[in-house]
This record gives structure tokens, sequence and C-alpha cells, in this order.
């Protein structure tokens, strides 16, 4: 309690109820911390007053609907793994069918594609389907 | 979620905190109404994907902090400067109050306007976490898992906002006259 004769409890208490401060009251709460803090307290907890429209929830779902309905449903199409497959058969049928691969450094080059493509298609397939 | 009604009694159930929580997160009552409708069309339109009322809450929570910010970022680029002294201002839109005689109801309105323009100048995280807290009464661990940040996190920024908060608040005392 601070000197002006003001009872830190009573007042903070007085907050809590959220009962009307004199000028006296309220000049002690903008000094004392304590009171200062209860103050702050009770004003955040108090829920601001609004008004919600009686039929804001019916208008609402009615739009919502018709906008659900409008909306295109698609299947996304795998296309980066489409992709990637179309790659990996194209160089393993370069591969196959062209010259002797471990003799030159274009065929070492198409092996490291084909090993690479082979490890990002399962990196990035096994994490999807150990999530199924 | 299936079906008009469904959606109709979510809407019915939520409807307050987002209208209250719009109100303290944007400082104004101006399109409240809009607003609290793109939250909830938003919600619709992700609905598929949620699997029980527990995801629903927390991410209506987001919807609503996100639509509020965004908002709120609006009206940071439009606004001017508003005074206690300017005769236009519309004090309806201010929290409303109980009345007591006409020096103490001026007086409350004063400090709980003072208080909302303190909000308004804290960083959207900390003002974020102060109206969940105070204001919808969420646990440290719920705020923590709407927003995404670490427990410990949310409490500092729950100390440091309410420091600020007195700090702006005795600031502007010659201008709000008193806390009451």
């Amino acid at each position: 309690m601070r000197n002006d004769g003001i009872n830190c409890a009573a007042l903070q208490q007085a907050m809590h109820e959220r009962r009307d401060l004199t000028k006296d009251e309220s000049a002690h709460v903008a000094k004392c911390d304590a009171c200062m803090d209860a103050w702050l307290t009770a004003a955040l907890d108090e829920k601001p007053e609004v008004t919600i429209p009686a039929d804001f929830a019916a208008r609402l779902a009615a739009i919502a609907s018709p906008q659900q309905k409008q909306r295109v449903q698609t299947t996304p199409r795998p296309w980066g793994l489409f992709t990637a497959v179309v790659m990996v058969a194209v160089l393993l049928t370069v591969w196959f069918s062209g010259p002797a691969s471990m003799n030159s450094w274009v065929g070492l080059l198409f092996v490291m594609l084909v090993s690479s493509e082979l490890a990002g298609l399962a990196l990035w397939l096994g994490p999807r389907w150990m999530r199924r | 979620m299936r079906g008009n009604a469904q959606f109709e009694d979510v809407i019915r159930e939520h409807q307050a905190f987002v209208f209250r929580t719009l109100a303290r997160l944007t400082g104004s009552r101006e399109h409240l109404e809009d607003l609290a409708q793109e939250v909830f069309l938003r919600l619709y339109r992700g609905m598929d994907s949620f699997r029980g009322d527990a995801k629903l809450t927390t991410y209506l929570y987001r919807i609503t902090l996100n639509v509020a910010q965004d908002e709120w970022k609006r009206r940071r680029k439009e606004q001017a400067h508003t005074s206690f002294d300017d005769p236009d201002e519309n004090w309806s839109d201010r929290l409303a109050h109980t009345s007591g005689d006409a020096e103490q109801f001026l007086s409350r309105k004063q400090g709980m306007a003072a208080l909302e323009r303190a909000i308004g100048e804290l960083s959207e995280i900390e003002r974020q976490v102060i109206i969940l807290f105070h204001q919808e009464d969420l646990p440290y661990e719920k705020i923590a898992e709407v927003l995404s940040i670490p427990l410990n996190t949310v409490r500092t920024h729950l100390h440091r906002g309410r420091k600020k908060l007195k700090e702006r608040l005795r600031e502007g005392r010659p201008a709000c006259v008193t806390m009451a």
C-alpha cells in the first residue's frame, strides 16, 4: 500500500469485479505496479462487446455451399513422377542400346544420370509410400 | 463436414470468438462482419483436411489471426492519426461500458481506448499471444499449437507484451487522463 491511503488488495479486488474507480484510485493505479498489473489483467480479460447479426450463420452457410459446388474438382496429376519415369526409361534405353557404356565417358555419364534419377525417385516416393 | 446445417452449427458455435478476436486484433468494429465471413469461408474451403474437433478450432484460430493480420496491414497503410480530441471520432465503436457518473464513464472509456491503442502498438505476435491468453483464456500449450511456436516463446511474448502495455499506458497518461 502506498502513502496515498489506498488499500491495494481492496483496489485490486474492485478492479477484478470491474467496479468503477475513483479519481484517487485511478491515480494510484498509474503509480503502483501491482495495481497496474491487476488493472491490465482485468482490462485484457474483458471480452469486447460485438454485435453479431442473428442471421449471420444461416446466410453464410447458404453462401458457402454454392461456392463449394462451383469449385472445379481436379485430381492432381503426378507430373513430376511421370516425367521422372519417362526420363529414366529413355536413359535406360539409350544406355542398353548404345555402345559399350563402361568404355567411354559418355556411357559413364549416362550411368551416373540413371543412378541419380533412380535415387531421386526413391527419395521422393519412399516417404510418400510410408505415409500411406 | 457435409451440408449447410453442419457448417451453420460450426459458425454458430465459434462466431462469438471470431468476432471478438477480430475486433480486438484490428482495433475497430469496421467491416467485422465481412472479416468474419472471410474467416468462415476460408475454413469451409479447407474443411476436407480435418479429422477432429481439436484441429478444427486450432485451424479456426489460425485463420482468424491471419485475416486480422491482413486487415491490420491494410489499415496501417490507410490509417490517419486519431485523437481523443477529434470531434469526428465515433466513440460508439469503442468497447462498451456499464455507465457510472459522466466523469468516471469518460475516464474508463479513455483508459480502455488507451489500452486498445497500446495493443495496436505491440508486435503482431505479442498482440496475438495476449489476446489468445487473456481474452480467449487459452492455455500456453494451445497458444503454442495455434501459433506454431515453442511454449517458452509464448510465455516470453506474453511477458514482454504486458510489460510494453504498461509502459505505453504510463507514457500516455497525460493524454488519457486517468486509468480508470
